[in-house]
């Protein structure tokens, strides 16, 4: 945009943001030397710079052309831009000092200060920079660039020009979290891309804690991504991570401490869009909720993998004391319609110190088959004549024998 | 003749300014705007549109194309899909029937039997049966560099304007094809409506019957393929839709049996049905075009299967000899192919880059490419890649295997400069293109990219000296819309005062080029 000049400097200040380069590529219409046109269509096919030579029918560019608008700018990508101070006069300038700062609204960061402070500026000559900065904020920017300088009389003069932009959110994280019953902990991230068009996501990853160690979930058996061949995802469109963290050995021990540990970790995501454009995002620490266990936690450890209808199936029952105090326990088992326990109801099992666990054998029928519910197992705590049921203890698969 | 075709030069004068406005005032606004009334930070929201705007540039495509014709590197191009296109055909001694095979639709095939089995004809059918062209839009295309040249730079200028109309030359198809050579592509759009009139498809005739020959649809196809160039959406739409798909009993042969007895086929080219489907994508339409895409492509592996197993293209019991019968499933094979290269430049225009890097990857599987042309076809898997931003995919494809080894190629060191650009190193990206300009001197788009290299690390100057050097050193090759985008896009940047270059570059363009560059891309303002 012409725009005559205001005032009377005699320096002028242009910016121009610098996004990637977009490439441009030919429109492409082809003929057979059969056709009216002849080789006249083919030829100027060849001669278009933007052409891909050896393959002219092919719409893939090559040529690069700068960027014709400012477009979009989203939180954790760089922001790159020219400045550049001409002196469009026909007298020398001195001391020219040129300052670029990025207000954002919590604060004023400086991309930039190009002093040449007792050198010349000659007519059409030009103070040129390229700035960059990772912007970390969303909502308004705005780019206010300084120029001062002296001509051959009189005192410095400057003027200031104003640039605002609006940073805007480029992804969507939701993240839920599942305690499984091996103390295991697994971390759902989907992740929705906001941008207005398709970008890569080339690193989605989990950074734990040191209380866990993490597997990736997002490959298959061969090592190649579940998403496809193709590393996109379209704008709107959205994709589920799956992280299983493991506990380190040191907290498994200690119930107290697995219970206390709900730092889980930052998810660390890069994407990249037209021609490699680059942005980088790093959530908060996640937290998870702690599963909330009560006085006392059990797990039925050991279910077989198989198990056939009306066939006696052995598992353990693993109980921990997870309060504070010690626990004289009875157990008492309830057959229903699905499962006939085997052995002994209402023994005493003991005392139980706390955070101390003991694994007591057990053995039951299965009377149908289908998903059925290991239930009716009480624990009674004889000291305080408190009783904990059990009525959900695990889910089986129960096979017809065939 | 018309009435709309001869020149009205009182007319033509009259629309200069409103032609030239509007093509300068749609220039969109640039990164330079700047709040002027800043003057506290209460005041955001009133000025919140001023410099952040959605991206209206279309990543992928340009608007148009200049012509470059230079007859030396015509001479010295190499091979291509194209060349291998046009060469099998014309190599081959394919008569006209194996070429303009076609497999009616259903409908059209009952009408077509009906036709050529009763003595009736084709009299008593409905219009909706038949294909009822005619122009949009009456008069001629102005001449907008002329134009602009006469309202920037006076009257004077214009004796320095020595450019081709559709009145200088021959009123016929050789005419058309001189016009189109010099890059005329108004005067040819021009001439085709001229010799269209003749057949009663001038200015509102679509939707009134007329006849068709295989000329009058050749003309079709070169009117419609540089309006395509042109990108003149709307005429386009327009003109394009009476054709359909190209499937209206009339399309065929068979439907005149006093001109052309029993032979069958269909009467437009295979250009043309493929330009057809191509159409809707330059107006916005792209799903209609892979759905057009696809319908060909089926019809084509039908022509195929025909022809392999020993039958004609439209699969009856013909006698064909056997080099025949492999001559015709070469040219089909070859058009297969142009097809996909079709479904892929739709696919890239919708940034569908997954059906593009399929469609490619099947692409690179048919047997009959070169060594060199695979290299081609798997570079541009890779840039497709980039255009998406998978850096680690593209340098599968983009990096040469063994590295110690130098690049041998031109193609080879612009796939290292692109990736370079992807990882933000515009210096070493630079030098890639450098040297592959040692190489290839006369080829602008590496000094194109060399000038934009130059740019992106902070060297205006030097970029905007090296974007002259080449329009001084070759104006005729290197007058072409893209390039002066970024040289006008590099004046703005550098001065206040870059109306002169851009006069300049107009003054070059009016005394150098025909009547097809968009001078938008000079972004000058009234």
């Amino acid at each position: 945009m012409e725009v005559k000049a205001k005032s009377e400097h005699l320096l002028t200040l242009k910016v121009m943001r610098l996004t990637r380069p977009t490439l441009a590529s030919p429109m492409v219409v082809t003929c057979d030397s059969t056709d009216l046109p002849g080789n006249t269509l083919n030829n100027e096919l060849k001669n278009d710079c933007t052409t891909l030579q050896g393959m002219e029918a092919l719409a893939i560019g090559q040529f690069m052309v700068l960027p014709q608008s400012f477009g979009n700018i989203y939180l954790g990508e760089i922001f790159s831009s020219y400045l550049c101070v001409h002196n469009g006069s026909n007298q020398v300038v001195k001391n020219v000092i040129v300052k670029a700062d990025l207000q954002t609204s919590t604060q004023v960061i400086l991309l930039s200060s190009n002093n040449l402070e007792g050198k010349e500026l000659a007519p059409d000559n030009t103070v040129d920079e390229v700035i960059h900065h990772e912007v970390k904020e969303i909502g308004t920017h705005i780019l206010v660039c300084e120029v001062s300088y002296t001509n051959q009389i009189g005192p410095p003069l400057s003027f200031r020009k104003y640039f605002k932009f609006q940073v805007v959110k480029p992804l969507d994280v939701k993240t839920k979290f599942y305690n499984a019953e091996s103390d295991e902990v697994y971390l759902e991230a989907q992740i929705q891309n906001l941008t207005a068009g398709p970008i890569c996501l080339e690193k989605v990853a989990l950074e734990s804690s040191h209380l866990f160690s993490v597997t990736t979930l997002n490959t298959n058996d061969e090592g190649d991504s579940i998403y496809g061949s193709v590393n996109l995802l379209d704008t709107g469109c959205s994709r589920q991570y799956l992280y299983c963290l493991k506990p380190q050995s040191s907290l498994l021990k200690d119930p107290k401490m697995m219970q206390n540990a709900t730092n889980i970790g930052k998810l660390d995501i890069v994407w990249r869009s037209n021609l490699g454009e680059r942005g980088r995002l790093q959530t908060s620490q996640l937290q998870r909720m702690a599963p909330e266990y009560g006085d006392l936690r059990v797990i039925i450890k050991d279910i077989p993998l198989k198990v056939y209808l009306e066939e006696p199936v052995n598992c353990t029952c693993h109980i921990i004391n997870t309060s504070e105090r010690s626990m004289e326990l009875l157990l008492s088992l309830e057959s229903n319609n699905s499962i006939a326990w085997c052995g002994m109801s209402d023994t005493t099992i003991g005392t139980l110190k706390p955070g101390a666990s003991m694994d007591i054998p057990l053995c039951f029928i299965t009377l149908d088959t289908g998903i059925i519910t290991i239930s009716g197992l009480k624990l009674t705590d004889t000291f305080l004549k408190r009783v904990y049921d059990y009525d959900d203890l695990a889910q089986i698969f129960i096979n017809q024998l065939d | 003749m018309a009435e709309n075709n001869t020149i009205k030069s009182n007319d033509r004068d009259m629309d200069i300014n409103a032609d030239i406005s509007r093509y300068l005032n749609s220039a969109p606004p640039t990164i330079f705007d700047e709040i002027i009334a800043f003057q506290k930070p209460g005041l955001f929201d009133i000025q919140s549109a001023t410099v952040s705007r959605f991206s209206d540039y279309d990543p992928l495509s340009d608007d148009g194309q200049t012509s470059a014709f230079d007859v030396d590197s015509l001479c010295t191009s190499t091979t291509s899909l194209l060349d291998a296109t046009v060469d099998r055909i014309e190599h081959s001694t394919l008569n006209d029937a194996y070429r303009d095979i076609w497999i009616p639709s259903e409908h059209t095939r009952k009408i077509l039997q009906s036709i050529a089995t009763t003595a009736t004809g084709a009299s008593h059918l409905d219009h909706e049966n038949l294909t009822m062209p005619g122009l949009a839009v009456q008069g001629d295309m102005p001449d907008l560099i002329k134009n602009a040249s006469i309202h920037f730079l006076g009257e004077d200028e214009n004796i320095h304007r020595n450019v081709l109309t559709a009145s200088d030359v021959t009123q016929d198809e050789r005419g058309l094809r001189n016009l189109i050579q010099a890059g005329c592509y108004r005067a040819a759009i021009n001439l085709s409506g001229r010799l269209l009139a003749i057949y009663a498809q001038g200015y509102g005739k679509i939707n009134q019957p007329s006849k068709h020959t295989p000329h009058s649809l050749q003309l079709w196809y070169t009117r419609l393929s540089l309006l395509s160039k042109l990108r003149q959406m709307d005429v386009l739409e327009n003109e394009s839709k009476p054709f359909g798909n190209l499937d209206k009993p009339d399309m065929y042969f068979t439907f005149y049996p006093e001109l052309y007895g029993t032979r069958s086929g269909s009467m437009g080219s295979f250009a043309f049905r493929l330009l057809l489907a191509e159409i809707p994508s330059y107006y916005g339409k792209p799903k209609q075009t892979l759905e057009n895409l696809y319908k060909l492509l089926a019809t084509v592996n039908r022509i195929i299967t025909n022809f392999q197993a020993g039958f004609s293209g439209e699969g009856t019991l013909a006698k064909i000899s056997k080099s025949n019968q492999q001559d015709a499933v070469k040219l089909w094979t070859a058009r297969k192919s142009r097809i996909l290269v079709s479904i892929v430049n739709c696919a890239i225009g919708m940034r569908n880059y997954i059906l593009a890097i399929e469609i490619l990857e099947d692409l690179c599987k048919l047997p009959d490419w070169s060594i060199e042309q695979i290299g081609i076809l798997r570079s541009a898997i890779g840039r497709v890649h980039l255009f998406l931003g998978d850096v680690t995919a593209a340098e599968k494809f983009l990096v040469r295997i063994n590295k110690e080894e130098k690049a041998t190629s031109t193609r080879e060191l612009v796939d290292s400069g692109l990736m370079a650009v992807a990882q933000n190193s515009f210096q070493e990206a630079y030098n890639c293109f450098q040297s592959a300009s040692a190489m290839d001197p006369s080829n602008v788009m590496l000094i194109n990219n060399m000038a934009v290299c130059l740019l992106y690390t902070g060297q205006l100057k030097a970029a905007v000296w090296l974007f002259e050097s080449i329009v001084n050193r070759n104006p005729l090759k290197s007058l072409q819309e893209p390039i002066l985008l970024n040289m006008c896009t590099s004046y703005e940047l550098h001065t206040t005062h870059c109306k002169q270059p851009k006069l300049h570059l107009l003054r070059q363009l009016n005394r150098y080029k025909g009547d097809a560059a968009d001078i938008q891309c000079l972004k000058l303002a009234m």
